[in-house]
């Protein structure tokens, strides 16, 4: 009965890979762009969640003002980037044009002005709240925080990322790993670097059957089945989304070719950028549910993304139920090999007890190498060469 | 075996899934010709020329070289034995300079070794200073005298061109497969290319196998031609004769 | 403006190529020689550590800049070279055959390393290398009968046949600047010759690169070898630097630090390797000056990591030619002075570049 726990357990942690790998795969389908900062905006949506739901025990800082301040810059930089760059690229030009000159004209001038020093107070009011915290309810912080994450994912792609298309891989895998860097920096600045936690309505809770005289009952905790129940909700959702919606079918056809897309009139940068955004948002949630589960999170649970990246590299790295099923995979066996193997491998094997406790940390990886070296293309892959 | 013959394809074909982009072909390509596939786009000419310089792997079929079989000889080997090819949409290597371009040209006859040249021993200089000679002849038959070092990023699309021409004569091969050479040309550089095809034929004694669209560049070079629709051969013959046939009319008419 | 006139083919294949090449780099090496008179014994250290750091970045940039082979997780072969290099040390194995046997073995578990795995294309190597790199950082912790774990290994100086330099001497900064002269050397050759320019076939097209007759496997192996040999090295100075060899110098962050050495320092240029390795060791010093400028940063653990974040992201989008791009357009600037067009470097832009076949 240990080895169900196990696997609940097990099934319920692969399921959080499994939709940050969902999030992997979503983004290099559509840009071909590896996102390795996806683990970091989940990081930064589960302390949004935080913040949305401890109350106001903390005290608001001196230095809350400066950084609201900044928050303001930024904020105004990115407004100008986003304004000044997709107006002419989005529809053809000649179509764009009139648009265009209504946004600089005289009077609309000054509406976007004030529209966007509102934007700004606004902004600055929540970056203080943020600092000291919101008190809601969990039902209303997990949409809330859902819809941040999204946001910021968005920005990343529309200010950031979005620049270096063309550019070569590796630029975009550097760029989007500094950009993780700094997430944890400024979760770190702003929320400590040390354990954090928040309380949801089942948190601890725990589900007993079975066992009589002599044998122990199985125990089944609440969070993993939330969990499990929340990533199957989840991909329901995607599906149709991409199945019933405008938007997701031409989500589809911008990630199966650009040009095309963009010559049938697709908004294609920004719906990658929106890809992005559900991405973020679906790793925002993901963080969340995990959180009951792990009990504690701090700014490095976002290096959870690189076993996630191992769970979407053994699904193929372009298959979206391959994603799901690499993170089960991943999942089951962290959680087998961490009872069993190093008993196996300190008895049968004969080796070190310290080294032996190592193995299982990085059993997702060997299985990951072994998958590479075995089928370079992932279990369920898509043929990828270079037309000459 | 058609005796005497450089190139032999017997009955070759390619399916990707259910695709059959070479479906069965057969032809031979005589020393000293210049044989050109026409045909129209998605006829299977390119995955021809992938399917000679080993980039793809031949569903069925034999590819005998000198008489010897290259059907499964691995893509790297393919230079040494003296086959060397242009790329539709020019494979140049962009961050480094025409003459580097054309010296990467030299690698099959690279003979030097790993920790000599780590070393620089004095064979290596040797070495170099034969393979920049071998460059220099290349560069004074093309005139790309003046472009030796600039990078291929800041150069035009003509020069291009020529220099990924100029980068496949510098493997000295005995066949050259060219892939659409005059694509994306002006009329005078459509010229140039015509006669550089002829000095290459004539001088070099190289063997030319091209795809080609451009009918009045193919109707002034080519000794025989090839019409391809559909993976399939249409017609092969000299230039008039294929011109002249009824199904290659109508596969570019789609009457 | 110089103009070069060209007599014989050898002047486009030596190093030096014309005598400003002579001065300036006389003048660098020179310097480099007489600087541990003049500096202090901080700043001596502080080359000390640039050049254990140049030699490490030399090895990525060998893989990543010039071969287009992305590597996340470098500093496993650092740490593989520096504990081998210790092991042998303790076996009682003279200090030069040491270091020889610990780049040899480095080269060698990167030449394996590479052989299955270099058959994936960019990204997939990109991964691999990452979980190499966490596979190696767990074993360096768990293998405590050689690596001494946590505890970390002592490097305390070097036996050169007898003679004993202590760490911070001044013969140690000349071990070290003749170790990266070498280094830099035998780069350089090698992009002179046909591996080099078959190297940056890669990089560049691996398919025209094949048409070429460059054996894409092979030389990609090779290459990684080197890559990890020349890490390894670097790995074994940066150990002697700082006398200590722990796990926690070889972790992703280490790794991810010699990445943003190539790219700051400029991607594909022997230059930028030595550039970037002077702005990383720079950078934690800067760290702690604004640190003690504005005391309210103090208690912000991260700011190393956002200061890194920030540089590079900063470099991949504004000038991802890295520092010595900036010098080479500067350069032309003075030289055509009046005549200089910002349009010159301009790149041109392109929609994705595709890998996939359609």
């Amino acid at each position: 009965m240990e080895l169900l726990q196990l696997l609940i357990s097990g099934i319920a942690q692969g399921c959080v890979y499994g939709l940050l790998a969902l999030g992997f795969v979503l983004i290099y389908k559509a840009t071909e762009q590896v996102n390795f900062a996806q683990g970091d905006i989940m990081m930064m949506g589960t302390f949004f969640a935080f913040a949305f739901i401890t109350g106001t025990s903390k005290p608001v800082s001196w230095w809350s003002a400066p950084i609201a301040i900044l928050a303001i810059c930024v904020g105004a930089a990115l407004f100008y980037l986003l304004h000044k760059r997709r107006l002419p690229a989005w529809r053809d030009t000649a179509a764009s044009q009139p648009r265009l000159q209504q946004v600089t004209a005289g009077g609309a001038y000054w509406l976007n002005l004030l529209a966007i020093v509102a934007l700004y107070a606004v902004a600055a009011i929540f970056a203080i709240r943020f600092l000291s915290g919101f008190g809601m309810s969990w039902w209303l912080a997990l949409p809330l925080a859902a819809i941040c994450g999204g946001v910021l994912g968005y920005t990343l792609d529309a200010v950031i990322v979005r620049r270096i298309i063309g550019q070569p891989q590796f630029a975009v895998v550097i760029l989007t790993l500094a950009l993780g860097f700094m997430m944890r920096a400024v979760a770190g600045a702003i929320w400590g670097a040390d354990d954090k936690g928040f309380t949801t309505p089942y948190s601890g809770d725990v589900i007993r059957f079975g066992g009589g005289e002599g044998t122990n009952p199985v125990v089944i905790g609440v969070p993993s089945l939330v969990i499990i129940g929340g990533t199957a909700v989840m991909i329901i959702g995607l599906y149709l989304f991409f199945r019933f919606t405008k938007i997701g079918v031409a989500m589809q056809a911008a990630s199966q070719n650009q040009l095309a897309a963009y010559y049938m009139g697709i908004p294609v940068k920004y719906v990658f950028s929106m890809i992005w955004a559900i991405s973020a948002a679906v790793a925002t949630v993901a963080g969340i549910l995990l959180v009951p589960k792990l009990e504690v999170f701090s700014p490095e649970v976002g290096l959870l993304s690189i076993t996630a990246f191992a769970a979407a590299v053994v699904g193929g790295f372009g298959s979206l139920p391959g994603a799901i099923l690499g993170g089960l995979i991943i999942g089951i066996a962290e959680a087998l090999s961490t009872r069993y193997l190093p008993d196996i491998l300190i008895d049968i094997v004969g080796l070190d007890g310290s080294f032996a406790n190592k193995i299982p940390q990085v059993i997702a990886y060997i299985i990951m190498l072994a998958v590479l070296i075995i089928r370079p293309q992932g279990l369920f892959a898509q043929i990828q060469r270079k037309k000459v | 075996m058609t005796a005497g013959a450089i190139l032999e394809v017997t009955d070759l074909a390619v399916h990707f899934g259910g695709v059959r982009a070479v479906d069965g072909v057969s032809f031979h390509v005589m020393p000293g010709e210049v044989f050109t596939i026409v045909g129209p786009n998605g006829a299977g000419k390119t995955t021809v020329f992938n399917l000679i310089s080993r980039i793809y792997d031949a569903t069925t079929g034999s590819i005998a070289f000198h008489g010897e079989d290259i059907t499964r000889a691995p893509a790297h080997r393919i230079a040494a034995l003296g086959i060397a090819r242009t790329f539709q949409n020019i494979e140049l290597f962009e961050h480094a300079t025409v003459l580097q371009n054309l010296l990467i040209g030299r690698h099959p006859h690279r003979r030097t070794n790993l920790v000599s040249e780590l070393l620089f021993l004095p064979h290596v200089r040797r070495a170099e200073r034969a393979h920049r000679e071998k460059v220099e002849e290349v560069i004074d038959l093309l005139d790309l005298q003046s472009y030796r070092n600039q990078f291929i990023a800041n150069l035009p699309y003509g020069i291009r061109k020529v220099v990924e021409i100029g980068r496949a004569l510098c493997t000295e091969p005995t066949l050259l497969l060219l892939d659409e050479p005059s694509s994306g040309l002006s009329v005078e550089e459509t010229e140039d290319v015509s006669f550089w095809i002829d000095d290459i034929k004539n001088d070099l004694g190289v063997t030319i196998i091209m795809v080609e669209h451009d009918m009045g560049l193919v109707a002034d070079v080519s000794d025989r031609v090839m019409a391809m629709n559909e993976g399939k051969l249409l017609a092969l013959g000299t230039p008039q004769e294929v011109q002249a046939d009824e199904g290659v009319q109508r596969a570019y008419l789609g009457a | 403006m110089r103009f070069v006139f060209k007599t014989t083919y050898d002047q486009d294949i030596n190093l030096l190529k014309h005598e400003g090449y002579v001065r300036s780099y006389g003048i660098l090496l020179v310097l480099a020689l007489v600087a541990p008179l003049l500096l202090d014994e901080f700043y001596t250290g502080e080359l000390t550590h640039i050049f254990a750091f140049a030699v490490c970045g030399l090895g990525l940039m060998i893989a990543t800049g010039f071969t287009g082979l992305v590597s996340l997780g470098h500093a496993a072969f650092m740490g593989i070279g520096a504990y081998a290099h210790g092991y042998f040390l303790k076996l009682g194995v003279p200090w030069v055959f040491s270091v020889v046997l610990a780049v040899m073995l480095t080269a060698s578990i990167g030449t394996l390393f590479a052989i299955p795995v270099l058959r994936m294309t960019g990204l997939y190597l990109a991964i691999a290398t990452l979980a190499f790199a966490i596979i190696c950082e767990e074993v360096f912790t768990g293998w405590k009968s050689v690596t001494r774990g946590t505890d970390g290994m002592f490097f305390e100086e070097i036996d050169l046949f007898g003679w004993i330099i202590e760490p911070g001497s001044l013969p140690f900064y000349y071990v070290l600047l003749i170790l990266l002269v070498g280094t830099l050397l035998m780069t350089a050759n090698l992009l002179r010759t046909p591996i080099g320019r078959a190297m940056i076939a890669i990089r560049d097209s691996e398919i025209s690169a094949q048409s070429m007759g460059v054996n894409l496997a092979r030389t990609k192996i090779i290459v990684f070898g080197i890559s990890a040999a020349v890490t390894g090295l670097g790995g074994i100075m940066l150990a002697h630097k700082t006398t200590i060899s722990a796990p926690d110098s070889y972790n992703i962050l280490q790794s991810i630090a010699l990445l943003l050495m190539i790219v700051v320092g400029g991607m594909g240029s022997i230059h930028g390797a030595v550039l970037g390795a002077a702005v990383v060791s720079v950078l934690p010093t800067i760290i702690s000056i604004i640190k003690d400028w504005l005391p309210s940063l103090q208690d912000i653990h991260t700011l190393p990591t956002g200061v890194f974040g920030l540089v590079l992201i900063g470099f991949i989008i504004l000038e991802p030619t890295g520092i010595y791009g900036m010098w080479r357009k500067f350069k032309l600037f003075v030289d055509v002075f009046p005549l200089y067009r910002r349009r010159t470097f301009k790149r041109q832009k392109a929609f994705l570049k595709t890998e996939r076949m359609r």
